[in-house]
């Protein structure tokens, strides 16, 4: 029978194997954004759909700049770079299509619509009356410096209303302009010249941040070994991805590493033999192996945090076959099968309640925390499986006396919460933790920060600071979502809005923004140009500026019937507005949506208040939106928390009855209330992550007073023994996430840390249930 | 733009170096010194009833930047200096330009700096250079090296001169001409007057 088990669950890790290699050998594929993790936000699909827009758009960005004291090396290294960039076919550059042509295309576009055109200022100078300034103006332009001197345009336009619109028009980055056919802008000395692109691929592939990143590093290497001056800047989600990227993976690598040869050292100090290290080595193996290969059968692919986290469950695979291996230092062994009996239905109880805490994960919606969920599961099973069915097969019987003084110490340790005689210093620790827990939570607060997700690289942050400061934008990720029925009462609501927006520009609180209805104003806004041009400026002023002008061909009076620009006619700019279809999302269920695109939020508070009372716009902060979700998450942990707790409690009620069952809960549950406020009185803020690492806690917890309570007489110090390096082999694993350079990942390892040394001090608590039943 | 900035450029220039004349090197005007001088710029434009005609004075400065101002048919008055373009009419600002939006002119100050310090090379990039005549009467035309620059839509520009530059003539691809005479052209030490120096300073930040 046990050959037989041993036998299919060979053939299983076999096939699991063969899956595994088959899916090396296609190159697995690793998601490395952080906000992947978090959840997709049900409750709005239209505001999510908009975000995924703007946020797919913004994330795509590849912005580089060029800089140099030489304008014309600038312009060179930036030719060079871009060619070189759009030539691996990774990037589309699209400052290479800032040439005349796009102007002219852009002039050519707008021209026959120009009756219902007008520059904001001119607008402004209209209603108040004041068409002669507009009038001067035109004529200073003709024969003054600037040399205006078209007569074509000036028969169409005899104000010159149309050059001052398409000036007008809102430019993204306000302070870079076309210098010949390239977006410069002058700094204390330096010509920076600017390359954008859009990125072709998914910039949280790993693939691709390694070959764009190669791609643009050769270029811009071999642009400064030839020009010393030169200053090249980048900036682009995909680079920071890459950075982050490669640190999740330096950090699993060496994370993994001292964590594997910490267990390694310490199994062969414990037994002085090289057979448990094996053992203990083959169950994690099998455990990760099975875990890797069923995730990436269920998942497809894995998130790179995901795999952080599971290499960390190496630790708690390991306690099952430890729990075995300890057996050795007990009285009398006996043989493997015998040691597997008397471990057996603690380990199996263990494992139970562990996976249970494990799953609940499930019920949180974070798709990364279902990949964990599954991920640790998955290898607890496969280790659990593999300590029961092959671990007698491969052991044989050895006698041990080293572990005479461990196991004296255990024993010490075990009276400390046995013997009458602690009883008062037991009351004594109880009174201390209490009052510490209780000042700990005096000092305990929340913070749900997203930015916390995602290590960024204090490089990149510089040169992203630096290439906002000088192109003057930054590129925020909130904007207002502008919803209607009808593009007519889209456009409108923003005319509103941004008559209120430009105040807020002018007072700095706002650094820039582009509005559909900027581009294409509304066709009321339209005929109202139309009745201010004729009033104000063709009726009384026409005759006197065809005088002054002397024109062969007399201008001509307005065309006030041509049909009015609509969002329709976009498409006839010949790709000149491309941009415009970040901003006017595609029309879903006869409801029109269009996104204002926000650069530079010095005030947010103002801003967001700006679309009050204004139908159909609201203010979207998706960092601002995902914190709070942050939150409400934590919260969800802390529920699932209770939860695992309950769905633990009938397992332990069926098996030791109502209240032994519930008095095994109390070491974990004490882990679990006081690992938080420790943490707080060492200055700990309690996140999302500390919660999620709760849920750990208390399995563990859960498993290591199922061991002790599994145990009975001259057992219970070698189940300490046992239970001491379960602990020690958590803490280098789970503890070490310490050391990570992520801030949500280094909370769970600081909150791990305190609640498995916890659980480890309560764990003898639940020994005196099984203790007094024996007695 | 670039048109009249490149006339307000070639003014300053020291064209005698242009010339095939052996001590040329010499140059127009100091640094601490003012050309102040007037101007009549006429062009023949197509579909204009006749040349275009406007008057006016200029003041160049080449610590400070460039004062045009037109007085007739109206008066109006352009500032350049390294800050930016600001254009004016009765006092009222109706174009102003920051410098870091119009790199072109900085390009242009550029060369303008380096051919005051005897750096010819900077013309050359640009342009092909013919010189003929001597110090007394030079004649320098310059045609664009690149046609297809937007920021330079000459044929040919063609400076004639003795010790300042008396005319400069501009020939634009549509057949389209515009004639630049200087008169009464007088270099003086500093300093401005205070109406120059506040022209100058409102374009500070």
């Amino acid at each position: 029978m046990m050959r037989l088990a041993a036998l299919l669950w060979l053939m299983a890790v076999a096939l699991a194997g063969i899956y595994l290699l088959e899916r090396l050998d296609q190159g697995l594929h690793f998601r490395t954004d952080l906000l992947a993790l978090l959840p997709q936000e049900e409750r709005d699909p239209v505001v999510q759909r908009a975000n995924d827009v703007v946020t797919r758009s913004l994330s795509r960005h590849v912005i580089v700049l060029v800089g140099d004291k030489d304008r014309n090396i600038a312009r060179t290294a930036a030719t060079d770079i871009a060619h070189q960039m759009a030539g691996s076919g990774l990037v589309d550059i699209n400052t290479n299509s800032f040439d005349k042509d796009r102007l002219k295309q852009i002039g050519t576009f707008y021209f026959p619509y120009r009756a219902g055109l007008l520059a904001d200022d001119d607008r402004e100078l209209l209603k108040t009356g004041q068409g002669e300034q507009i009038a001067t103006r035109a004529l200073s332009q003709v024969y003054g410096v600037m040399g205006f001197a078209n007569a074509k345009l000036l028969h169409d336009d005899p104000f010159l209303l149309m050059p001052a619109f398409l000036t007008g028009l809102p430019i993204p980055l306000s302070r870079l302009s076309l210098d010949e056919g390239m977006l410069s802008l002058r700094d204390d000395g330096t010509t920076w010249v600017l390359i954008a692109g859009q990125l072709k691929g998914e910039p949280f592939a790993i693939d691709v941040q390694k070959k764009v990143s190669g791609n643009f590093d050769a270029a811009a290497n071999s642009q400064r070994a030839g020009h010393l001056g030169l200053t090249i800047l980048h900036l682009g989600a995909v680079f920071f991805a890459k950075a982050g990227a490669e640190e999740a993976m330096r950090e699993t690598t060496s994370i993994g590493i001292i964590s594997t040869a910490g267990i390694v050292l310490l199994v062969m100090a414990m037994f002085r033999a090289i057979r448990p290290l094996l053992l203990s080595l083959l169950v994690i193996g099998v455990g990760v192996m099975m875990a890797l290969s069923v995730s990436l059968w269920i998942f497809g692919e894995l998130h790179v945090g995901a795999l952080l986290f599971g290499v960390s469950l190496i630790g708690v695979a390991v306690d099952y076959s430890l729990q075995y291996c300890s057996e050795v230092f007990a009285p009398a062994p006996g043989p493997p099968h015998e040691r597997l009996r008397r471990v057996g239905s603690g380990v199996t109880l263990g494992a139970t309640t562990t996976v249970i805490g494990y799953l609940t994960l499930f019920l949180a919606p974070f798709p990364g925390l279902h990949q964990i969920a599954a991920f640790s599961a998955v290898g607890l099973v496969a280790a659990w499986i593999t300590v029961m069915v092959w671990l007698p097969f491969l052991d044989r019987k050895i006698i041990t006396l080293h572990g005479q003084p461990l196991l004296s110490q255990c024993r010490k340790f075990l009276d400390f919460w046995q013997e009458l005689r602690y009883r008062k210093l037991r009351i004594g620790l109880f009174c201390f933790v209490a009052l510490f827990g209780i000042a700990g939570y005096m000092f305990f607060h929340t913070d749900d920060d997203v930015h916390r997700l995602q290590p960024l690289s204090s490089g990149l942050v510089a040169e992203q600071v630096r290439i906002q400061n000088l192109i003057g934008a930054s590129t925020g990720s909130q904007f207002f979502l502008v919803q209607a029925h009808d593009d007519e009462t889209a456009l409108q609501h923003e005319e509103t809005l941004v008559e209120r927006l430009k105040p807020l520009v002018a007072s700095g609180a706002l650094a820039g923004f582009q509005a559909p209805s900027q581009y294409i104003p509304s066709a009321d806004r339209q005929k109202k140009n139309r009745i201010l041009q004729r009033g104000q400026l063709y009726k009384p002023l026409l005759t006197s500026q065809t005088d002054k002008l002397g024109l062969q061909d007399a201008p001509t009076m307005l065309d006030e019937d041509s049909a009015p620009l609509t969002l329709a006619d976009v498409s006839k700019a010949g790709g000149s507005l491309t941009f415009l279809s970040s901003l006017v999302l595609s029309e879903n269920d006869g409801e029109i949506t269009h996104v204002i695109a926000l650069d530079g939020i010095a005030q947010l508070d103002e801003v967001a208040a700006a679309a009050a009372g204004i139908p159909g716009i609201r203010f979207v902060d998706p960092v601002g939106n995902f914190s709070t979700l942050l939150g409400k998450y934590r919260l969800r942990a802390i529920e699932l928390l209770a939860l695992s707790a309950l769905l633990m409690a009938p397992l332990l009620v069926w098996r030791y009855g109502w209240r032994k069952g519930l008095w095994i809960m109390v070491p974990p549950m004490l882990a679990v209330i006081l690992a938080p406020s420790l943490r707080a009185l060492t200055g700990g803020v309690f996140t999302f992550f500390d919660a999620m690492a709760l849920v750990l806690i208390l399995s563990i917890g859960v498993d290591y007073a199922v061991f002790c309570a599994e145990t009975s007489g001259t057992r219970k110090p070698v189940t300490i023994l046992a239970v001491a390096m379960a602990a020690c082999t958590a803490l280098m694993s789970f503890g070490l996430l310490v050391l990570s350079n992520v801030e949500a990942v280094h909370n769970f390892g600081a909150t791990m840390t305190v609640g498995i040394l916890l659980s480890f001090l309560f764990a003898p608590m639940a020994c005196s249930v099984h203790g007094k039943d024996g007695q | 733009m670039g048109r009249i900035l490149f006339v307000l450029f070639l003014l300053v220039l020291p064209y005698p170096a242009f010339s095939a004349a052996p001590d040329s090197g010499q140059i127009m005007i100091g640094k601490d010194e003012v050309l102040r001088g007037h101007f009549v710029e006429e062009r023949n434009l197509k579909g204009f009833n006749g040349p275009t005609k406007s008057t006016g004075h200029f003041v160049i400065a080449p610590e400070r930047g460039l004062i045009w101002s037109v007085e007739k048919p109206f008066s109006t008055t352009t500032v350049i200096t390294p800050a930016g373009l600001m254009t004016s009419i009765d006092g009222k600002k109706v174009v102003n330009l920051p410098a870091q939006k119009i790199p072109f002119m900085l390009h242009l100050y550029e060369m303008l700096g380096g051919t005051l310090a005897g750096n010819w090379q900077a013309m050359e990039k640009d342009f092909t250079v013919t010189r003929s005549g001597d110090t007394q009467n030079w004649q320098v035309v310059l045609t664009p090296r690149d046609s297809e620059n937007p920021a330079m839509p000459f044929n040919s520009i063609t400076v004639t001169g003795s010790r300042y530059v008396e005319k400069v003539v501009l020939e634009k691809p549509e057949g389209d001409t515009d004639t630049i005479t200087f008169i009464d052209q007088v270099a003086a030490p500093m300093p401005l007057s205070a109406a120059e120096n506040a022209a100058f300073s409102s374009l500070h930040p």
